[in-house]
């Protein structure tokens, strides 16, 4: 019962989230620097539960209740490396927003629901219990809503109730599906039911909760919608971390506890191949710079997806670093398209160019991440996609591999468009200052990561062979 | 004992005593301080509520039967009778009269007097429902609960709440005239209708006639606790009795009347009848029906009152469910969603009270932006809905949770998943609802409201604090209930 | 014995509708009145003496009379209240229909000879007995009735100081 860190890891930022108002009315300097606080805490109890990954020992804590309730938190390979990935790009989000928020109404609201949901994170990771992995999930869609609908205009109302309600609803047939199971195995707590086969039904219940938090064909239409939320929370939600929660709940079940049909290591790779395609053929079409980038995310997750259903060790563990990968680079793309919208007050690339000049500084930053998003060596990008390549088409799935490579060279394509249209070209703003420091030091030091991140590679691959070691 | 005996006459003798009391005091006197005399009623039963059943659980007693006036050392026979599952509706009917108060200090002006006096009344029927151990009894204070929120609803003479008030009150002696029919059908097999007498071999040693007749007993007695509830599609009274009475009347009929009157009857039939399958179908038909159209009609209501009390129709829609698997896990989640639904749709009312007050308007189209000028009143209606919609960690997930246990248990998965999903459409109307009042613009009209204050504003934060306590403090419910051996 | 009941029910049923259609106050309460006779009749003849009797003085005598000194002492001007009823459309398809289908179920009834299960027969106790001790909770709710009763009178109909 050393679970003390994971609690302490969940609670601070959950409860503390319910604090910053009280702060706020103080003085916002103080809530900032608090949020700040809380975040960080998060990132250093998950730094110190790596420790026990390391040695062997992971952390844990369980509680029993009767009715197969028994909840517990449990702080293995995977959960770790979530939770570190998680809690440091919302740290870096939350020093962003220091810069971008300051100047608009609700700070209190929007410091609240993101140090909320940096606690849900921490909570649905380290849950080893259905009803509460639910229950974290159910709070973050909750701080998404909020935080979607931060600027209260109809249409940002409006695309806030549309993600809550597919979010939701994908939500409570997953929750269908653990119903199913529980009233096969009588329990609700993962470490008891594993190696437990689970009937199909459930197994494509869960998927729609899956497919509808991580923006999967066809539930996918409200990540590109939520681009009206200010930058910051883009980047926390949907590119960063509540994204993330889909695919971590497809490896928490389907990869380490449960067994499933065989058949679904060919259907999800599918349903994932048609994301992929159509989304990144939509993005060509876009010029709402957010929106760009928002298909990308539905793509790039698809490709994760493709890397933990194929069934592959290399697969596996590729998928689990471009988690990473994504994460840290797209973060980064998100909050530069931030520092770029608000000082130009549009979001609409056929109007920008030539901002290289005036924003060297973000123009590196987002090529930096661009890159890695688009798998070029030596980035952490390229790493994983790799693996992730090499797991489909060593599981024999010759086709799908060939669709995921083309879909690779349309990533590069636009995101090059899109790199050139807004930085290169002929200059339409010339008054335009380069963003804050705060800002620019934020974007700046996520591109550097997925730098180093690709000349360190031994270290995650290292943590994601341990989870693969879990099965 | 003897503080069981005292409480039990209690729920009868206090009420009374405070009519007394209300009666001959000054009147002046009254208009000033009537909140602390229905308020220290409705904290007196609320505190009894929760030792009584302190007490019972000590001593492991499942009943305790009493008489008022000490009449049963004549006939030997116990006329009232209390037991841990009357006990949590006796502490939900203070809290929600509570609540009523809070309320009714800043919504009523006059005839403050007559409030009293009328809640009183509606707390001894209610009260004596619960405690009855005959159907012809329950019938009885069933009258009285209708004829005082009758008499509720219409006092202020306005031209809706006189129609309201008559709509209303045809409707209810339909439905009474309904149990009537039902318990004389009853009695004529049994010879008495106390609940020990017909036990559950209703249907055993019948010749063909008495079975018709049992049949067509559940039928309307069914049929009558339907209407009382506003179950669809019985609810058309529903939304004009709410919409018609002041705010802090409709607080108590959405909040505990329905419940008492046409749920607790409900309970009281699944008792008697519970095994029978062709019942359980039913009522089950009955609740998933209840659950979509409720949540259909309330999306289209542009008057806030009016999407609350379809709310509430919904709502109950969830409770029949729990009572139709007829397994303990499923009556323990519909009372314990008697319990979190009385709570959240208080909230709700008391929402709609502090706006009224401070805008003058319940119609949500006149209405926006309000989360910026009323922020505590946004704040725990959102709470609210989220509970309402079944969201957790609020106190409305685990009991619908329960039922949709209960439900997948008893072998009705289908079911189950169904009003799963059907959640969904409860956060789409409540989202609609939030949209057009908290967020968005602020209409000219509107820039110049300030948060509610006083009474209404305490009773806001007490419930929302009601709400998400027993909301994160569920598992340990559970974890009582299984050592008593319930779940 | 059972003809009288089915005869009495028949009665019962057209002099209640005939209260509730028609437009006079005066002839409603009348109506009223005799119905309430009709039904003591009944529960006469069903064994519950007690019943009647008290059906009868109450219901028939006193409360008729009360309505009728109200209706007497209200200053409505009952040709106008008349004449604003007799514009409105009748339906009298529904009341018709009822009471074709009343006497069209009693005569099935005679027909087939029905019987009625007495059970005025099983009660061997005293009525005050009964009255005072074994259902005292209903006497409960019947005194709380009553002051509702009185409250409701005093809430809907007595003028508030303000309106003068």
């Amino acid at each position: 019962m050393n679970g003390w860190i994971l609690i302490t890891g969940i609670l601070i930022p959950l409860l503390g989230a319910l604090l910053l108002p009280l702060f706020g009315k103080l003085s916002g300097k103080f809530r900032n620097i608090m949020a700040l606080t809380f975040v960080t805490t998060a990132f250093i109890l998950a730094v110190c539960a790596l420790t026990g990954v390391l040695a062997d020992k992971p952390f844990s804590a369980r509680y029993v209740l009767p009715l197969g309730f028994s909840f517990g938190f449990l702080g293995d390979a995977l959960a770790v490396f979530l939770a570190m990935t998680a809690s440091f790009v919302s740290c870096i989000i939350v020093i962003y927003s220091f810069g971008y928020i300051h100047e608009y109404e609700n700070q209190n609201e929007y410091y609240m629901m993101v140090c909320l949901f940096v606690g849900a994170m921490m909570g649905l990771v380290y849950s080893t219990n259905l009803i509460a992995i639910y229950t974290f999930w159910e709070i973050s869609s909750l701080c998404c809503w909020r935080l979607i609908g931060f600027y209260r205009e109809e249409i940002t109302i409006d695309r806030a109730n549309k993600t809550f309600i597919i979010t939701v609803l994908g939500a409570l047939i997953m929750l269908v599906g653990f119903m199913g199971i529980y009233s096969q195995t009588g329990t609700f707590d993962l470490t008891e039911m594993k190696g437990a086969y689970i009937p199909s039904w459930c197994v494509v219940l869960i998927l729609f909760g899956i497919l509808s938090k991580s923006a999967t064909i066809p539930l996918h239409s409200w990540l590109p919608d939520a681009g009206v939320a200010p930058s910051p929370v883009t980047s926390l939600l949907h590119a960063a971390v509540l994204v993330k929660i889909g695919v971590y709940a497809y490896a928490r079940f389907f990869v380490l506890t449960f067994e499933i049909n065989e058949a679904f290591t060919t259907i999800v790779p599918v349903i994932a191949a048609v994301s992929a395609l159509y989304s990144a053929g939509v993005a060509f079409r876009e010029n709402d710079i957010k929106r760009v980038l928002a298909y990308s995310t539905i793509s790039q997750l698809a490709f994760i997806l493709l890397g933990l259903s194929c069934g592959e060790k290399i697969g596996i563990i590729g998928g689990l670093m471009y988690i990473m990968a994504h994460s840290v680079a797209k973060g980064g793309l998100f909050l530069c398209a931030g520092i770029v919208e608000h000082n130009i007050h549009t979001k609409d690339i056929r109007k920008m160019g030539g901002l290289a000049k005036t924003m060297p500084l973000t123009a590196t930053a987002f090529a930096l991440c661009a890159c890695s998003i688009m798998g070029i060596p030596p980035f952490f990008g390229f790493f994983t996609k790799h693996m992730v390549i090499e797991g489909i088409v060593s599981s024999g799935n010759i086709v799908l591999g060939v669709l995921f490579v083309l879909c690779a060279v349309m990533t590069v394509m636009y995101l090059i468009r899109l790199f050139v249209k807004v930085f290169f070209g002929q200059q339409t703003f010339s008054e335009v200052k380069e963003g804050t420091p705060i800002m620019v030091v934020s974007v700046l030091i996520l591109g550097i990561i997925s730098l180093l991140l690709g000349f360190f590679s031994f270290l995650p691959s290292h943590l994601a062979t341990m989870i693969w070691g879990l099965m | 004992m003897n503080y069981l005996n005292y409480a039990g006459e209690a729920f009868l003798l206090i009420p009374l005593s405070a009519i007394f009391l209300n009666n001959i005091c000054n009147k002046r006197f009254i208009e000033k301080h009537f909140h602390i005399l229905t308020g220290a009623v409705a904290l007196l039963q609320m505190i009894a509520a929760v030792f009584a059943f302190y007490i019972m659980d000590a001593n492991q007693m499942l009943n305790f039967d009493f008489s008022v006036f000490g009449s049963s050392k004549i006939t030997g026979i116990e006329l009232f009778d209390i037991n841990p599952v009357s006990l949590v509706f006796l502490f939900c009917i203070g809290m929600v009269a509570f609540v009523s108060v809070m309320i009714s200090i800043r919504t009523i002006d006059v005839k403050k007097g007559s409030y009293v006096n009328l809640l009183m009344t509606l707390l001894i029927g209610m009260n004596g429902m619960v405690m009855v151990s005959d159907l012809f009894s329950l019938y009885v204070f069933l009258d009285v609960i209708g004829i005082s929120s009758f008499v509720m609803i219409a006092m202020f003479r306005s031209r809706k709440g006189l129609e309201g008030s008559i709509k209303y009150l045809i409707i209810s002696e339909i439905a009474s005239i309904f149990i009537l029919m039902g318990l004389s059908f009853i009695s004529m097999k049994t010879g008495s209708l106390s609940f020990k007498d017909i036990g559950r071999n209703l249907l055993t040693n019948t010749f063909e006639l008495q079975t018709i007749l049992i049949y067509a007993a559940i039928i309307l007695m069914i049929a009558g606790f339907s209407i009382k509830a506003g179950i669809v599609p019985f609810h058309s009274w529903l939304p004009d009795a709410h919409q018609s009475a002041d705010t802090s009347i409709s607080v108590l009929l959405s909040g505990i009347v329905i419940k008492i009157a046409g749920i607790y009857g409900i309970y009281v039939l699944t008792n008697i009848f519970g095994g029978i399958k062709a019942y359980q179908v039913s009522l089950a038909g009955l609740g998933i029906i209840s659950v979509v159209v409720g949540a259909l009609l309330a999306a289209c209501q542009s008057h806030f009152k009016r999407i609350v009390a379809y709310s509430s129709v919904s709502q109950m829609g969830y409770i029949l469910l729990g009572l139709s698997t007829g397994s303990t896990l499923g009556i323990v989640g519909a009372v314990a969603h008697v319990f979190s639904h009385a709570a959240f749709k208080s909230t709700l009312f008391t929402n709609a009270a502090a706006i009224h007050e401070q805008t003058g308007t319940l119609e949500i189209d006149e209405m926006g932006g309000l989360q910026s000028r009323m922020p505590v009143t946004a704040f725990s209606s959102t709470i609210a809905f989220l509970s309402t919609a079944g969201i957790p960690p609020f106190a409305g997930f685990w009991s619908k949770l329960l039922i949709v246990m209960a439900l997948w248990g008893s072998g009705n998965q289908i079911l189950a998943g169904f009003a799963l999903c059907a959640s969904i459409l409860t956060s789409a109307y409540f989202l609609r609802l939030q949209k057009k009042v908290f967020f968005g613009k602020t209409p000219e009209h509107l820039s110049s409201v300030t948060e509610v204050t006083g009474s209404i504003k305490f009773a806001e934060i007490l419930l929302t604090a009601v709400t998400c306590i027993v909301g994160v403090l569920f598992p340990l419910i559970i974890i009582f209930l299984h050592s008593r051996g319930l779940i | 014995m059972a003809t009288i009941i089915y005869i009495s029910l028949a009665f019962l049923l057209i002099f209640c509708v005939m209260a509730v259609m028609s437009h006079s106050l005066l002839k409603s309460a009348i109506y009223l009145a005799l119905a309430s006779a009709t039904l003591g009749v009944i529960l006469y003849v069903l064994g519950a003496y007690w019943a009647a009797v008290i059906e009868v003085s109450v219901c028939s005598g006193l409360i008729t009379v009360i309505f009728i000194s109200a209706i007497s002492l209200s200053k409505i001007k009952k040709e106008e209240v008349q004449k604003l009823y007799s514009d409105k459309k009748r339906m009298w398809f529904l009341p018709v229909m009822l009471i074709v289908v009343g006497v069209a179920l009693i005569v099935l009834a005679l027909a087939n000879d029905l019987s009625l299960t007495n059970t005025a027969e099983k009660v061997t106790e005293d009525f005050r007995e009964i009255f005072w001790n074994t259902r005292q909770a209903d006497i409960i709710g019947q005194i709380v009735t009553i002051l509702i009763g009185g409250i409701a009178v005093f809430v809907l109909f007595r003028d508030d100081e303000d309106k003068k």
